[in-house]
């Protein structure tokens, strides 16, 4: 048997001791960083959640608009400062408070926070309300008339994923007048080629001679290309009504033009144009910039706005680069005259092409062409005369109630752009309406 | 005095399992090292993925909006991606029309040579610079790879981490919101 000395003793201890002394930093450092990337990570997971839950607020927020809001409106006067609901985000629990005021023209700012435990996350969205006219390729408030043997409408399908959408629709019939007119529609994607087109109820369709409801039609039966047909209602208050400041407003602001201006005033003697800056124009003062243009390829860059009836002569090949020519009265592009419209990245939401004022008629002489990114709209006829083309990359609206539009053995070219309905100047007036997000950004 | 047979056995047991509660106090100890580093590794990886997932996220989806570098990584992916911004030291930047007034580019690109991935900012351009994207700033560190590939409107992004005794892959999806 061991027997141990005085000095010996306690030997046992300082060995517990020394390895308590290695393991107790080392236990304690390693359970206080686990402790800590699990605080981090759990943070991590519920910041992500929170964002989840924002987005939820934004979305729901223009369900709202759309339809039917919490306080039981249903014509998107929905404003509420603090709204808030509980949701579920994977398995926490957490709830979204949502902020809703005006903004400029027609537009509306929401602010959603997702809230998760301490964590929270914002999300900023301007969303446009939007006129439901605004859904289709082409929308006219009257008659809608395909004349022509040579005429052409064709109509491509560019939305976003590739969502089928109503293509054509007029507020009271469409004509397609000789069989050998065409519709050619472009399908997106996969899609099936089926031509959606709106119509109020009772239907009228018209082509050659025949009458009917349209819903029983098939284009085809008169020889008419247009794939198969399907045929929905609508309402005329789909039909937007035009932001009388909106438009002028930029124009005026624009100063682009200011050295062409400069010139055309030099040159027709008119010391009021030479010196004028914006490009908010009368109709003479416009008329001298383009008889100072004569003979050339023009430009001008941005917003135009003329207030009288606006001529684009035949010997101006006129292109109007980032902003958009709108005209009181109406516009009349001369017999084999050319119009362009283009818009860059950051103007693609200006419309493209403007005729102000009831009746106030968009006309394509005899042989000319008009090319537009952008919307369309007309306050009267449009009126596309022989052999004339019209292309467009975004949407055409033609308001006329009677007579909106007649492609008289003409070209109309539509390739629908998803972003028209957040086309600034057009504001929805009731009726079917969309709610369409501009923006969406974090709030930080 | 010596010590009997009975208690050089018994202390040479002791000394084993001394000497094994030291190896296994050893190794538990480089275990959790790994596992430290490993977590320590996952959370910057995820607060990097986080930094690239929140600048793409409010980036545009037109597709002109999106450039990727022209060295394909094979299978369509790209080892570095440019898409606008609407960005600016002031915070995101909107236009008269409510848009995103986009007024620049950012780029995430793999550096081979410092393993990491960098963030390059290109403010008040129209256009992004051709590759290659150089400067900025590094948002992910030991990285072995860095690819984004689109899936239909969407960009699919991977990054391998590669530490010591460590490899880890993260791979996520974004939808870019803006038009």
């Amino acid at each position: 048997m061991m027997v141990l000395r005085r000095g010996e003793q306690g030997q046992t201890l300082l060995l517990l001791l020394i390895i308590a002394a290695i393991l107790v930093p080392l236990g304690t450092g390693f359970v206080s960083s686990m402790f800590l990337q699990q605080r981090l990570a759990t943070e991590r997971y519920r910041a992500g959640a929170a964002l989840y839950l924002a987005e939820a607020g934004i979305e729901k927020t223009l369900s709202y608009l759309e339809g039917e809001a919490p306080d039981g409106s249903r014509d998107a006067s929905w404003r509420p400062r603090g709204y808030s609901e509980e949701l579920r985000a994977g398995a926490l629990r957490g709830r979204f408070i949502v902020d809703v005021a005006d903004d400029r023209e027609g537009r509306v700012s929401i602010v959603s926070w997702g809230e998760v435990g301490r964590s929270r996350r914002g999300i900023r969205s301007v969303a446009k309300i939007a006129p439901g006219a605004l859904d289709y390729a082409l929308f006219a408030g009257g008659l809608l008339a395909i004349e022509g043997d040579q005429a052409l409408l064709s109509l491509e399908e560019v939305r976003d994923r590739c969502v089928p959408g109503i293509m054509v629709a007029s507020n009271t019939e469409i004509w397609f007048r000789t069989p050998g007119s065409q519709v050619k529609f472009l399908p997106c994607g996969q899609n099936q080629p089926v031509l959606r087109v709106g119509l109020p109820d009772p239907l009228r369709l018209t082509v050659g001679d025949t009458h009917g409801a349209a819903r029983f039609l098939g284009l085809r039966t008169f020889g008419v290309h247009a794939g198969d047909l399907e045929v929905v209602t609508i309402a005329a208050e789909m039909l937007p009504v035009l932001d009388g400041q909106a438009l002028p407003g930029r124009a005026k602001r624009n100063e682009a033009n200011a050295a062409l201006n400069h010139a055309a005033g030099e040159a027709a003697d008119r010391p009021q144009l030479r010196d004028k800056r914006d490009s908010l124009y009368t109709a003479e003062e416009f008329g001298l910039v383009m008889r100072h243009l004569r003979g050339k390829s023009a430009f001008m860059l941005g917003p135009v706005y003329v207030t009288g009836r606006t001529i684009v002569p035949a010997d101006v090949l006129l292109t109007i680069a980032d902003g958009f020519l709108a005209a009181e009265g109406g516009l009349t592009v001369e017999a084999g005259g050319r119009l362009t419209v283009r818009h860059g990245l950051n103007a693609r939401l200006l419309p493209g092409v403007v005729t102000v004022g009831a009746g106030a008629p968009l006309i394509v002489g005899e042989g000319a062409s008009v090319d537009v990114e952008g919307v369309v709209f007309a306050g009267g006829l449009v009126d596309l005369r022989e052999a004339s083309s019209l292309h467009i990359q975004g949407a055409v609206i033609a308001a006329a109630p009677e007579f909106s539009l007649r492609a008289n053995n003409a070209t109309l070219s539509i390739r629908y752009n998803p972003i028209a309905p957040g086309t600034v100047g057009l504001l929805a007036r009731g009726g079917r309406r969309r709610i369409f997000s501009l923006t969406w950004h974090e709030v930080r | 005095m010596g010590f009997s047979l009975i208690e050089l056995q018994v202390a040479l047991v002791v000394a084993a399992l001394v000497a094994l509660a030291i190896f296994g106090l050893f190794r538990a100890g480089l275990v959790l090292y790994q596992r430290r580093v490993q977590t320590i590794a996952a959370g910057d990886a995820a607060i990097a993925l986080e930094v690239i997932v929140r600048t793409l996220r409010e980036s545009s989806h037109d597709p002109g909006s999106v450039r990727f570098s022209p060295e394909d990584q094979g299978d369509g992916g790209y080892g570095a991606v440019a898409v606008r911004s609407a960005r600016a030291a002031d915070g995101f930047s909107l236009g008269e029309e409510g848009q995103p007034a986009w007024t620049g580019w950012a780029a995430f690109v793999y550096d081979a040579r410092l393993r990491a991935v960098r963030l390059v900012m290109f403010p008040g351009v129209d256009e992004v610079p051709a590759p290659p994207w150089d400067g900025g700033r590094v948002v992910a560190r030991q990285v072995k790879s860095f690819t984004v590939r689109r899936e239909a409107d969407r960009l699919a992004i991977t990054m391998v981490l590669e530490g010591r005794q460590t490899t880890l892959a993260l791979r996520t999806v974004v939808w870019p919101r803006n038009r």
